[in-house]
């Protein structure tokens, strides 16, 4: 059950910084936006890569986007996958691209239910003491 | 009374801490006996639950976070994820923050004149209109108050961007993803000279 690489870095910690009393559900409901738009996301980067002719610039511009909102919740993993297709486009390879869709999928279903396992604990521990930092 | 802890590292392993009274440490990072010390955690007094980053560097600043005093802020941002972090980054640091998610939003909140921002937070990818030109429209601007300051917010901040940045009239530029730290000190040196 524990991967080897950290699914999320310093910047879901920042989230959890910019928790407090005037916003307390505040990660939570970043979180939901993200998973509210990648698979939106990843379902547009799936079409246009079946379009013929090809459309790199498309395909970069969506994965862009992913890339963007998951490396601002901290998503690492799937921000370094993002790279790696982003790579593919600009070297045209579309089967490459392909490859990386479906590491970008399962990335993003694992990291989902971590992520819903995760709030779900902290629902159960305590909803009120939940990710404050000690160091002010 | 037992002080519990729970531990959240960056990459999602919980680990469990019990403080007993008399001073024994008992730590829980077995996954399947997790939920079992959780639940045995419910009938002690929950004192503390800290995220603590896999790192071992402090990634939590010390020096305190720059206030704004009301620093009267537009966020452009077509990003709903995006957006929402930035705004909550613009507000701890103390400004009072308006924000839209397209170019055209935000010439409309401009031209509403209604109230005047001093400075306006405008992220580059945007589609519906591309972000230099809307920096070019704000700057074209006419209004009675002193153009805004104008903030990029970009994936890269190299020679390109930079550029393209200063001709379009943008006084500063921030690489993604923001921190707190990095939106606050940019925030200081474009107002310093300015």
């Amino acid at each position: 059950m524990v991967p080897e690489m950290g699914y999320l870095d310093e910047q879901f910690n920042q989230l959890e910084e910019l928790q407090d009393e005037s916003s307390p559900n505040f990660v939570e409901e970043v979180v939901a936006l993200f998973l509210k738009d990648s698979p939106r996301l990843l379902s547009n980067i799936e079409q246009t890569i079946g379009k013929y002719p090809q459309d790199f610039y498309r395909l970069d511009s969506l994965v862009h986007q992913l890339k963007g909102s998951g490396s601002s919740i901290g998503a690492v993993r799937m921000k370094n996958e993002c790279s790696v297709f982003k790579a593919h486009c600009n070297d045209r390879n579309l089967e490459g691209c392909r490859r990386s869709l479906q590491k970008m999928k399962r990335e993003h279903a694992t990291l989902k239910q971590k992520l819903e396992s995760y709030f779900q604990l902290l629902r159960q521990v305590g909803p009120r003491e939940h990710a404050v930092n000690s160091r002010k | 009374m037992c002080n519990l802890y729970i531990l959240l590292l960056a990459d999602l392993r919980l680990y469990v801490v019990l403080q007993m009274m008399n001073g024994n440490i008992w730590s829980v990072s077995d996954p399947e006996g997790l939920r079992e010390t959780v639940m045995l955690a419910l009938q002690f007094q929950v004192q503390h639950v800290t995220p603590v980053s896999g790192a071992s560097s402090d990634l939590y600043r010390l020096s305190p976070i720059p206030n704004f005093n009301g620093l009267h802020v537009l966020l452009v941002d077509g990003d709903d994820t995006n957006r929402a972090v930035t705004h909550k980054l613009l507000e701890k640091l103390g400004c009072r923050v308006f924000s839209v998610s397209s170019g055209i939003q935000c010439m409309t909140s401009f031209a509403g004149g209604e109230s005047s921002f001093q400075l306006v937070l405008l992220d580059l990818t945007m589609h519906t209109m591309d972000g230099f030109e809307v920096a070019l429209a704000i700057r074209k601007f006419r209004s009675n108050s002193w153009p805004p300051l104008i903030v990029a917010l970009a994936a890269s901040s190299d020679d390109n961007v930079r550029d393209r940045c200063q001709r379009s009239g943008i006084n500063g530029l921030l690489q993604k993803p923001v921190t707190l730290a990095a939106l606050g000190d940019e925030l200081y040196r474009v107002l310093q000279h300015n």
